[in-house]
């Protein structure tokens, strides 16, 4: 019995209606398939999470304020944007993901269920059409917010409120579990222990612990995930560069990774922290991406070395294509896999600096960072400060390399389940 | 009683996916100065069963679960594991199919050689490395004195596969397990590795148990046949018997596919189907859903027929002489 | 071999040419004005900063131009222009224009000297008095090097420019002097100017010269060659002894954190992998993961509270490197001591590397676990142990010496945190305090050194590979 013409072509036919998956398919079921990562990865995301809502936890503006003088309004609504309270870009960011990325999502959600039945070929262009707009959104209102910046008058709500009620006048004030600023402390407050209105006590400028530790999330995942992505970048076209054209552009950029791994990378980023007057996040990443770079370069390099002399370049030059998308749609895709992996572990690494930074003192000090928080415990001496920024950065780190690991067991065809 | 008696060898392995049977049954007989071919396709079971007789299965989630293998009468595969140590590489030496990687990069050929050599044997390291010397220039390696401290990566695939045979039969042993040693080498070699095989057999009247899926290697290098199928006998001959006589339908299908065999220009011969996988075996025969006689009965285990003169046959329609005749006929 | 290890040695050479470029682009970067962390503004301890400022400028040239220099091109209106702005004698300058143009009169010094004395006879009073204020400044002589060559035969020297300084800073005039004064000043110049002119105008051999070597590079390289990395603003002394005494401290620590590091993690390498899939290979692997993800100032820090002010123990002392007593100890007493100062640090310090190590170990051996050629070796009858250690792990461990070499500057940067917080006196603790003074020499100096060791650890690294790994070419 041998197969007809027929049947091969039917075969044919069931294959491509079965939708063979994408590499990218197979890679994300394979992470699926391993517990571990999954969970964290939830873990991350609830992180992600924590450090987008922070306000709605700990604010000492109140939801709802009703007084009779004033009438109804929501202080902690309009302090959202405003520059005189959250000083900082990074917040401002968080909490314009806060309002229009909860705003947007719903309708990105919406596209995605929707289209969950739909062939790959009506699937793709929808979801990523809604996931563009959506970004689009987003970025028109955070680029409106920072043009235009809010500056409201500083006012302490719970201060007022304890004034008004010693008068006896009514006041309705709805406020966040936790009713601290980030920032200012109360003196009278200072080194108190842990208490069910201190979870984790105070500090030793009156401030509340936990309401900084969850501040401090949004600048260790700022940091971590921006400064990576710069070096990434960065590293991955100076690697590109240097594997695809060999010879002597390969050996000088080889030279300048060497000279820059010589150099012990935190006394430089120490080094070079201190010549900047008023030290801010941006320049933290920037300088952290700076001395990092070198990682994901050498492994796009290796990538990129094994790679230019397969078949497929040689199809891909013998058809015609410039060399710019024969590296940047031929090659580049495959070399990603380890990069991919090398910049999971690196958020994980440039928090740990970051943190480092903060603790020696020469992070940007305007910020709740752990390090920071954690050096404060060591001078002063409240375990407090030592073990939960400690436990904080552990977590995140630790979560970080268990995703890390399982998305490189994930592209390992050895490892496959 | 024969060199080598391996009787109902039963190797499964446990996985994740259930416990397999990847040999599940498999008897045959090697004599003194015998050479005995091990056939069948990919997954049939027979690297296995080779890898069987020294106990080299991975142990985590392979294990012999039944049978003996009975070396010089005694049962290797309840043997304790140091005594067993003495047999391997002394007694029965193995070769394997990738020579590329079945060396250690990181130590000379010498060193490799010589390591055989100073564990089963009562020498110094003098002797030892002269004792090296000589089995290099036995298996035409030139220049062994040079050779002797080169590395494996500054050799050929085919001198790494003679350098292999060097050390397995450095200690004189009693029978070889050359497991496919020449599939991973171009043709050329291939006949030369055969052919050195058979030299030094003949010399030290060693005993060969040659595993290879390849039917034209069989042809010239064996004296016996064992077909293997599923992880079963399908067919036990002698070479001559097997190729003139083909009785079970797997043989005769493997004959029929050979290229030779067909009339130019004509469309090859296939065996309808694939190997099934250990964790599909089909029930009884295990060649019923691919066997072109296969009737409800093969549903069963199949009896045994013996043909006489060694040839012996499982399977519930195996052809009879006018049918296998007619096949072999075409040959003249 | 041979030729292999002596190409490595001479590439280092451009390899630390271009670091010490890099350090020096770096340092250039750096805002001016050291000891402002002296704390205050302006005129406390005015003079003091200033004095600390030039010995930094000195040391470092930063009053020379980068690269090239062309000041012995300058023209008379030049100066004259620089005059006018600078004491803001006419043109409504602005205070940064202002600023610039003092700067650069401070900067270009004896390249003005002979167009300052004719502007004596300029039209404009202003000029003449700024140009003879000028003139003081510009005709200070430096001092010649007392660290290099013939140290008395330089304190001689130094005196006698010392002397001519002092008397040359007299010669201007307040603005309430009288024109007797002015003429008497400006006629000492003047035969001053006669005696000295040749020093003040340059042949052609003088020009291409300094066009090259009067620069800030140039004079960088040959303080590097000649091991001088100039004097602290903090201590005042010799910066390059002060690190080389601070050396053997982070040595020891990092040294014996290496061969810890490497000791135990390739045995817990090779029992995890063996024993793969085990409860106590995943034990193992659990603590192995928290190791590595705690920060090494988190884990510091919680031992020396933990374990040292008897909260609730005291099996430690709290940091330094050993008991500073004035008693005499014997040499066993004295390494008893340092040992025990240094359990905590070095447990510290060695935690991380130990448990990268270590998964890099355990992958590397359970990797070659499956190769074919172990099951070569166990077919030969070698017993299991034999197996493991001369073929298993001998390929196993390759990679980790690899890391070897990335692993060194990961430890010497390391090690500010660790001797920070246990206040062990090496270089990390010294780059940070002198980071903290803005004692740049300090800092260059620490960077350089590192540097250098971290490119000899590499080299080391990348050898041994090559020693180990015969598969790896020489040609």
């Amino acid at each position: 019995m041998t197969s007809s013409n027929a049947d091969t072509a039917r075969a044919a036919e069931l294959a491509a209606e079965r939708e063979d998956p994408t590499y990218g398919e197979i890679v994300w079921g394979q992470f699926t398939k391993r517990k571990m990562a999954m969970a964290s990865m939830w873990g991350l995301v609830a992180l992600l999470l924590l450090a987008v809502y922070t306000p709605i936890l700990a604010s000492n503006k109140p939801f709802i304020w009703h007084t009779v003088a004033d009438g109804w309004s929501s202080p902690w609504l309009s302090s959202l944007f405003d520059r005189n309270f959250y000083e900082n870009s990074v917040d401002i960011f968080f909490n314009t993901l806060l309002v229009f990325g909860t705003l947007v999502s719903i309708p990105v959600l919406w596209v995605f269920h929707s289209t969950k039945r739909l062939p790959r070929r009506d699937r793709q262009p929808r979801r990523r059409r809604a996931l563009q707009i959506a970004v689009g959104v987003f970025v028109v209102a955070f680029a409106g917010v920072e043009a235009f910046p809010q500056q409201a008058p500083k006012t302490v709500y719970p201060k007022i409120e304890q004034a008004l009620e010693a008068k006896g006048e009514a006041v309705t004030a709805v406020y966040a579990p936790l009713p601290y600023s980030f920032r200012d402390g109360e003196l009278t407050e200072v080194r108190k222990p842990a208490s069910v209105a201190h979870p984790l006590g105070t500090d030793n400028a009156g401030r509340d612990v936990l309401t900084r530790l969850i501040y401090g999330t949004r600048i260790s995942l700022t940091v971590g995930v921006f400064a990576v992505a710069l070096y990434v970048t960065f590293g991955t076209i100076v690697g590109a560069i240097a594997g695809f054209y060999g010879g002597r552009i390969d050996m000088a950029i080889q030279r300048v990774i060497e000279v820059v791994i010589c150099i012990p990378s935190l006394f430089l980023i120490l080094t070079v922290a201190s010549f900047i007057e008023e030290r801010s996040i941006f320049h933290i990443m920037v300088i952290i991406a700076a001395v990092a770079w070198t990682s994901p370069a050498r492994l796009v390099r290796a990538e990129f070395l094994r790679m230019r002399n397969l078949d497929f370049v040689s199809a891909a030059r013998a058809v015609g294509y410039r060399e710019r998308r024969i590296i940047f749609q031929e090659i580049l895709p495959n070399a990603l896999a380890p990069v991919l992996v090398a910049a999971t572990f690196g958020v994980a690494r440039a928090i740990l600096v970051e943190s480092t930074m903060s603790f020696l003192g020469l992070g940007d000090i305007t910020v709740p960072s752990w390090g920071q928080i954690l050096n404060t415990g060591r001078t002063t001496g409240i375990w407090t400060l030592i073990l939960a920024p400690g436990f904080a950065i552990f977590l995140t780190v630790s979560l970080l390399n268990l995703v890390g690991e399982g998305v490189r067991d994930a592209l390992d065809p050895k490892l496959r389940k | 009683m024969a060199l080598l008696e391996v009787d109902n060898l039963q190797t499964h392995f446990f996985t994740d996916k259930g416990q397999l049977p990847s040999v599940d049954g498999v008897s045959f007989e090697i004599e003194k100065g015998e050479t005995v071919g091990i056939v069948g396709e990919s997954g049939c079971g027979k690297s296995v069963t080779a890898m069987s007789i020294l106990r080299l299965i991975p142990q985590p989630p392979g294990r012999i679960v039944g049978g003996q293998i009975r070396f010089k009468g005694r049962d290797l595969a309840t043997m304790p594991i140091d005594q067993l140590r003495k047999v391997r590489g002394n007694e029965i030496s193995v070769i394997f199919q990738e020579p590329m990687t079945s060396l250690n990069p990181v130590y000379t050929v010498g060193d490799q050689i010589m390591e055989a050599i100073l564990l089963h044997q009562a020498v110094e390291e003098e002797a030892a490395r002269s004792i090296a010397l000589e089995m290099l220039d036995k298996v035409g390696i030139p220049e062994p004195v040079i050779s002797i401290d080169k590395y494996p990566h500054q050799m050929s695939g085919g001198q790494k596969q003679r350098v292999m045979i060097a050390m397995a039969l450095s200690c004189q042993p009693d029978l070889l397990i050359a497991d496919e040693p020449t599939t991973a080498l171009d043709v050329t070699i291939q006949a030369q590795i055969l052919e050195l095989i058979r030299e030094l057999q003949r010399t030290n009247d060693m005993g060969v148990m040659l595993i290879t899926h390849d039917l034209g290697v069989v042809a010239e290098s064996c004296d016996k046949v064992v077909v293997l199928y599923a992880g079963r006998v399908a067919e036990t001959a002698s070479a001559v018997d097997l190729f003139d006589r083909p009785t079970h339908p797997y043989t005769a299908g493997l004959l029929q596919a050979l290229p030779d065999r067909a009339n130019p220009g004509a469309r090859l011969y296939t065996i309808d189907g694939m190997v099934p996988p250990p964790t599909d075996f089909p029930q009884g025969c295990r060649f019923n859903n691919r066997c072109p006689r296969a009737t409800p009965e093969c549903q069963t285990v199949p009896p045994l027929h013996d043909l006489g003169d060694g040839h012996k046959v499982w399977c519930h329609h195996p052809l009879s002489a006018e049918e296998s005749a007619a096949l072999s006929g075409e040959d003249a | 071999m041979l030729q292999y290890t002596l190409k490595r040695l001479l590439l280092t050479i451009p390899t630390f040419f271009f670091i010490s470029l890099l350090l020096f682009l770096v340092l250039n970067i750096a805002p001016g004005r050291p000891g402002a962390a002296d704390g205050g503004d302006g005129e406390r301890g005015g003079q003091e900063k200033k004095e600390s400022y030039r010995i930094f400028k000195e040391q470092f040239n930063l009053d020379k131009p980068i690269l090239l220099n062309t000041r012995f091109a300058l023209e008379q209106s030049e100066v004259r222009e620089l005059l006018v702005t600078g004491y803001n004698l006419g043109g409504e300058p602005t205070a940064a224009e202002r600023i610039e143009a003092q700067d650069n009169l401070e900067d270009y010094g004896n390249y003005l000297v002979r167009h300052l004395v004719p502007l004596l006879d300029d039209s404009d009073p202003g000029v003449q008095q700024v140009a003879a204020d000028t003139l003081t400044v510009a005709t200070q002589m430096r001092f010649v090097n007392e660290r290099r060559g013939d140290v008395k035969a330089a304190r001689e020297q130094n005196r006698e420019i010392s002397k001519k300084n002092s008397a040359v800073k007299q010669w201007r005039w307040d603005d309430d002097a009288s024109e007797a004064d002015k003429a008497e000043v400006i006629d000492k110049w003047k035969a001053w100017f006669a005696e000295n002119e040749a020093t003040y105008t340059y042949t052609g051999q003088e020009k291409a010269s300094a066009f090259f070597f009067d620069t800030r590079f140039a004079k960088y390289w040959s303080n590097l060659i000649h091991l001088d990395f100039g004097i602290s603003t903090a201590d005042r002394r010799p910066v390059f002894e002060t690190v080389l005494s601070k050396l053997k401290y982070s040595l020891s620590l990092t040294f014996t954190s290496v061969i810890l590091a490497y000791a135990i993690s390739v045995p817990i390498g090779v029992f995890s992998a063996i024993r793969q899939g085990t409860k106590v290979d995943a034990g193992v692997t659990i603590v192995l993961f928290i190791m590595y993800s705690l920060p090494t100032f988190f884990t510091g820090t919680v031992l020396l509270r933990l374990l040292t002010e008897g909260e609730p123990f005291a099996w430690f002392p709290t940091g330094d490197f050993q008991t500073m007593t004035s008693d005499p100890m014997t040499t066993w007493a004295r390494l008893k001591d340092i040992l025990w100062h240094l359990v905590l640090p070095i447990a510290t310090y060695t935690s991380v590397s130990l448990a990268t190590l270590s998964r890099y170990a355990r992958a590397g051996v359970i990797e070659v676990i499956r190769a074919d050629y172990i099951r070569t070796a166990r077919a030969k009858g070698l017993s299991e142990p034999v197996v493991i250690i001369k073929h298993a792990v001998r390929n196993g461990m390759i990679p980790i010496l690899t890391l070897l070499g990335g692993l060194l500057p990961a430890l010497v940067a390391g090690s500010v945190v660790i001797e920070v917080v246990f206040n062990i006196p090496g270089m990390g603790q010294y780059i940070f305090q002198s980071i903290n003074l803005r004692d740049y020499n300090a800092v260059m100096a620490v960077l350089l050194t590192s540097s250098f060791l971290a490119l000899i650890g590499i080299l080391i690294s990348d050898l041994s590979y090559a020693f180990v790994d015969p598969r790896i070419s020489f040609d």
